[in-house]
């Protein structure tokens, strides 16, 4: 009996190796380098587009944020929610690359940050009755101020 | 990067002198020095984390005088348990007994840390940033402490409620830490942190099985975390729950390991609720961690025999926890914005959220999914119940050098420890019943995460239960028709 148990669990024991190895395995498969990039691989391309901004912003503060509106599509064959999934991530990777200046969704703000994804829409999104080009970086990104009343 | 090195180096130097501060034993060897080591890292990170948030962070003083604070703590202390153990510091632990299957095991845990490693390099080579979560919640904080200047409150602004300003900071402490002494902000920082996270409690996991079960169980065990690519890839994520299934695993080890020693039991009491108070200053489910195995424990010592010297157990535990808790308790009331799963909540729709079946149903049914997802899990979720059939439940342990042979106390322990799994599962159920967001799209972003939070204390409860299979197979048959761990 106690033979037998040892043979039972020593299969079982090798078995169960066996799958855990073929675990880690796929770990290799899915990271290796041949893996597709993914969005999350570009936030140091993507932030580094705020770098020239930085220096034109207060050191701390509150600045607002404009962007596409949901409906627009950051790519032609995006569905409408797939768009607003991409548009709060660039609202939140332009946050990471400014902190400590705070960004809120709010162009009523006396400085503003505007972000397309396509340089040339800059007039055309960045455009509000009472803000002013500051300085249009080039990159999809400008800085506007509210005009004094 | 020699910077940065020296001060995580520092971090685990501080990490091992309290460990030897408070359970001072003989030099230790095999699962001990595994287990050391591992908790080691996990204890110095958090301790390294906390001292430089109230250092440097909140009272500003100089970071470069709190590093040779650091050092030269680290260097007493470990000086200081040797001392405390002098005598003991050369004994020679008993032989174990090694068979075939015990050296194929060891190979194939050291093959899959091997791989594992290898993962989570590439993982972290192309997504240094790591994913959504890292950069928009855990690194974004860090960010904000490291550039804030005296300013650094700012990133806990109500206005960025959606990165979760209510969360705790250690781990964007550690991480703003590691570039303050770097001089920098470098990627290197969070992927080195998450690695020896992620590492730490593999190492953790196998060395606690070790010393309670022996080598084969214990290489079995870490090769099954290992061997769950959920875990590695998400180790490299740079979020948060890899560090606070770590703390969770260490508390839980420890208060096992206490169990079975013969001396120092305080000591080890004291590091278990140390590190459970850093899970709640990792994440808020930390928090209810904390309550969940204070009542545990509470429960537990009510059923023993012999209460007073359970007692003193607890009150150990309870101090080592309170410093975190005090520090916890303090972020959470004069710093932080409540929590949103919390705030503009009402009594009528929390009954009417607890009344309506219709939730428990996708709550259940969102569980049940998440442990059929082979990509994450692989199989083991359905595996590793089968094994146990196969295998029957442990009935006698002390396999191990030094240590006692399993009681009718460690059996009790193994039950509390089931029991308070348990109840953090169910605790997480009713998180989801009441959540004010979207219950599907909560569901479909969080699970997968909660439950990783709680896999690799799932795996030493399992590898604790389930018979050792180079056991001689009399004591688990027997217990086998049981099924459960007895306790008392």
């Amino acid at each position: 009996m106690a033979a037998d148990h040892v043979t039972r669990a020593r299969y079982g024991a090798g078995l169960l190796a066996l799958i855990a190895l073929f675990g880690v395995s796929r770990v290799i498969c899915r990271t290796g380098p041949e893996a597709p990039p993914t969005l999350d691989a570009q936030v140091q391309s993507y932030t580094d587009r705020y770098a020239a901004l930085r220096g034109l912003l207060p050191p701390r503060g509150t600045v607002g944020y404009l962007s596409e509106g949901p409906g627009a599509p950051a790519s032609e064959n995006q569905a409408p929610d797939e768009t607003e999934a991409y548009q709060a991530r660039w609202f939140m990777l332009s946050q990471y690359a400014l902190a400590p200046v705070i960004v809120v969704r709010d162009p009523s703000r006396s400085l503003v940050i505007c972000n397309v994804q396509n340089p040339t829409r800059v007039p055309q999104v960045c455009q509000r009755p009472g803000l002013v080009l500051v300085r249009d970086l080039g990159n999809g990104i400008a800085l506007l101020r509210r005009a004094q009343e | 990067m020699t910077r940065l090195i020296l001060s995580l180096a520092s971090a685990m130097a501080l990490g091992l002198g309290c460990w030897m501060w408070l359970q001072p034993g003989p030099r230790p060897r095999g699962a001990d020095l595994l287990l050391t080591a591992s908790v080691s890292v996990a204890l110095g990170l958090g301790l390294a984390s906390t001292t430089f948030f109230l250092w440097a962070i909140v009272l500003r003083w100089s970071p470069g005088l709190l590093l040779g604070i650091e050092v030269t703590l680290a260097v007493l202390l470990v000086l200081g348990g040797v001392w405390a153990a002098r005598g003991r510091w050369t004994d020679r632990p008993r032989e174990e007994r090694r068979s075939f299957l015990d050296g194929l095991l060891t190979l194939g845990f050291l093959l899959a840390v091997g791989l594992a490693a290898y993962g989570f390099l590439c993982r972290s080579v192309r997504e240094p940033h790591g994913l959504w979560d890292a950069w928009a919640i855990w690194n974004l904080r860090a960010r904000f402490l490291f550039r804030g200047g005296e300013y650094w409150r700012d990133g806990l602004s109500p206005l960025l409620s959606w990165s979760h300003p209510d969360y705790p900071l250690l781990v964007p402490g550690v991480v703003a830490r590691g570039w303050t002494f770097a001089g920098g902000e470098t990627t290197a920082v969070p992927i080195a942190v998450d690695f020896l996270f992620t590492f730490a409690t593999a190492g953790i996991l196998a060395a606690a099985v070790w010393g309670l079960r022996g080598r084969t169980q214990g290489m079995l065990a870490g090769l099954t975390l290992l061997g769950t690519p959920f875990f590695v890839a998400h180790g490299a994520a740079q979020y948060a729950e890899i560090p606070i299934a770590c703390y969770l695993l260490a508390s839980l080890a420890l208060l096992h390991r206490a169990d079975q020693a013969s001396q120092g039991v305080g000591g080890t009491y004291a590091l278990a609720g140390l590190l459970v108070g850093m899970a709640a200053w990792t994440k808020n489910e930390g928090l209810l961690f904390l309550a969940v195995l204070l009542v545990a424990h509470v429960v537990s010592v009510l059923r023993r025999a012999d209460r007073s010297r359970e007692w003193g157990r607890l009150v150990a535990f309870g101090a080592g926890m309170l410093p975190m808790l005090l520090l916890v308790t303090a972020f959470k009331v004069f710093l932080a914005p409540p929590t949103d799963l919390v705030a503009g909540q009402s009594l009528e729709t929390v009954i009417a959220r607890l009344a309506d079946p219709s939730r428990y149903l996708q709550v259940a049914t969102a569980f049940a999914k998440e442990l059929l997802d082979r990509g994450k899990w692989n199989i083991l979720p359905v595996v590793l119940p089968f094994y146990g059939l196969l295998l029957g439940v442990q009935a006698r342990g002390g396999t191990a050098p030094g240590r006692e042979p399993d009681g009718a106390g460690s059996r009790q322990r193994l039950a509390t420890t089931w029991g308070a799994l348990a109840l953090m599962a169910a605790g997480l159920f009713v998180v989801f019943l009441l959540t004010p967001r979207d219950l599907a799209w909560h569901l479909r972003t969080t699970v997968d995460r909660v439950f990783l939070e709680l896999w690799p204390s799932m795996l030493l409860a399992t590898f604790l239960t389930i018979a050792p299979p180079d056991s001689d197979g009399t004591a688990s048959e027997s217990e086998a028709k049981i099924r459960i761990p007895r306790a008392g």
